[in-house]
């Protein structure tokens, strides 16, 4: 069976009232690339991901996990 | 108010991903000019349409290498370039490369029944990897900007 990285990206992000820009803006990206790692479209890289983590105040392995 | 860094690169995100996609129409186009008169290459005529390939597929390579924005300030251009772009770039030159290698794979076919010169192999693979890895990388930069 496959495995994939799962994400509550947009359910903190959301409750923190940030839009995709405003967290793009704070992690250095594009609102594209929020957006697309909100979709499951793209797995970020570790870097990435503990910014992600740092910037809406969770841990890393609370805002992405696998889902098999 | 003043544009941020963010939100230009988003801006020039979506108008580079349109431009991609009418360069490549532009680029195949040109093809058919090419194709139509090849065996008149040795004219001035037809040395000027060799040059512009030459110097539109020198551009197209060189703007997909770097995500271009080359007069835009460094922040800029990091946005530009951040970790999806990259992402979709690398793909984009992957099927380009597996485009390039099936066209000669097929064209060492064709040649098999009738010759193709060793001119018009390089042009149509050089021409197929480019079109498919600024199509490929246009398509998903497009997708990805859409609104979640």
């Amino acid at each position: 069976m496959g495995e994939r990285l799962a994400n509550g990206l947009k359910l903190r992000r959301t409750e923190l009232g940030l839009t995709q820009a405003e967290l793009a803006e704070r992690v250095g990206v594009t609102r594209k690339t929020i957006n697309t790692v909100e979709n499951g479209v793209f797995t970020p890289s570790a870097m990435l991901a503990i910014k992600l983590a740092e910037a809406l105040s969770v841990p890393v392995e609370k805002l992405f996990w696998i889902e098999r | 108010m003043a544009e941020t860094s963010s939100e230009t690169a988003e801006r020039l995100s979506g108008k580079r991903a349109r431009m991609l996609f009418v360069l490549a129409a532009i680029f195949l186009s040109q093809q058919a000019s090419y194709f139509s008169s090849r065996h008149d290459l040795v004219s001035s005529a037809g040395h000027f349409k060799i040059a512009a390939w030459v110097v539109l597929s020198a551009v197209l390579l060189l703007m997909l290498a770097t995500g271009g924005a080359w007069f835009r300030s460094a922040e800029v251009r990091a946005l530009l370039n951040d970790e999806t772009t990259r992402e979709h770039r690398r793909t984009g030159f992957a099927n380009g490369f597996w485009a390039a290698c099936l066209t000669a794979i097929g064209i060492y076919v064709v040649d098999l029944f009738e010759p193709v010169s060793g001119r018009d192999t390089v042009h149509i693979i050089l021409t197929i990897a480019i079109a498919v890895a600024m199509l490929t990388f246009a398509r998903l930069e497009r997708h990805a900007l859409r609104d979640g």
